[in-house]
């Protein structure tokens, strides 16, 4: 699972890993309880603290392909048939050579949900005030994971869950 | 600055493009899950209990009760169809007074028919 390890992968000269010891894609907010029933749908934005930050560190100019396994609800599997809330998956990118996180979230490019798989190639680093400078010659692409849950229906109360895979290729 | 970013419906089309760069197989990281979760609770509408003062000389002095659970609950007060006015702890087994504050003094809530919802927490 992405997450208490923040390092998922280093291969070769091509390393991703996860930021901020991230544990999931977790809808729960204080003050904000989910009530079964309401009708109403939960977001988390690419600002958001909660999304999904996945480094990539590669030389540039080279091709990557990223591949996302989406799913479309999450699942309560205390009952049976187990109870669904739907979940609409969000993506954006930044691999505009910028090796600082919060400069190229705002730069993140969003992907189309509708497809699975893609490709983009590293770019130069681009030297610009503020932008560390690259770590043996890699610079970095960010892929950012969010969402968006709901509404939700008069499920049954409890634990939703599922799990989406992402796979990182070059 | 130069984003290409394209997309394949296969895998198998991903595959041949990379050969076209040079590589023989792609190499694939290991891949990660991602897990996605959400706590849903319930909302009912729930009984309780409420005494007001003998004889209403103090205007929202009554007070509540919750009996039955061991389960702490938050009480959201309305006004009708209204956005919560107030939102109040309530422990289990011991008595809270009603707040007086605002338009929830009992003259207001006889008029307008408050209703409270308790929260499971």
């Amino acid at each position: 699972m992405l997450g208490n390890h923040s390092v998922i992968a280093q291969r070769g000269t091509v390393q991703a890993r996860v930021m901020n010891g991230y544990t999931g894609l977790i809808f729960n907010q204080i003050g904000a309880p989910i009530i079964s029933g309401n009708q109403q749908s939960y977001n988390i934005t690419i600002h958001d603290s909660r999304t999904l930050v996945l480094e990539i560190a590669a030389p540039a100019r080279t091709p990557l392909m990223i591949q996302i396994q989406p799913i479309t609800e999450i699942l309560n599997h205390t009952n049976s048939p187990p109870s669904s809330i739907p979940f609409a998956w969000e993506a954006a990118f930044c691999n505009e050579g910028l090796n600082d996180e919060r400069m190229a979230r705002n730069q993140a490019v969003p992907l189309d949900p509708n497809q699975n798989n893609f490709q983009f190639e590293m770019s130069d680093y681009q030297n610009l005030p503020g932008n560390p400078a690259p770590v043996e010659n890699r610079v970095k692409a960010f892929l950012y994971v969010y969402g968006r849950l709901g509404p939700i229906g008069p499920v049954t109360p409890g634990y939703f869950t599922n799990s989406m895979n992402i796979e990182v290729w070059y | 600055m130069k984003t290409l970013l394209l997309w394949y419906t296969a895998l198998a089309t991903a595959l041949s493009t990379a050969r076209v760069w040079g590589q023989t197989t792609p190499t694939n990281l290991p891949q990660g899950t991602l897990r996605v979760s959400a706590q849903v609770r319930s909302l009912r509408q729930f009984y309780w209990i409420r005494e007001l003062p003998p004889h209403d000389e103090n205007p929202g002095g009554g007070r509540l009760g919750y009996f039955g659970s061991e389960t702490p609950l938050t009480l959201l007060w309305r006004n009708g169809n209204g956005p919560h006015s107030k939102v109040q702890r309530l422990h289990p087994n011991t008595w809270v007074n009603e707040p007086t504050e605002g338009p929830l003094d009992s003259t207001t809530k006889a008029l307008l028919g408050f209703t409270i919802q308790l929260e499971i927490e």
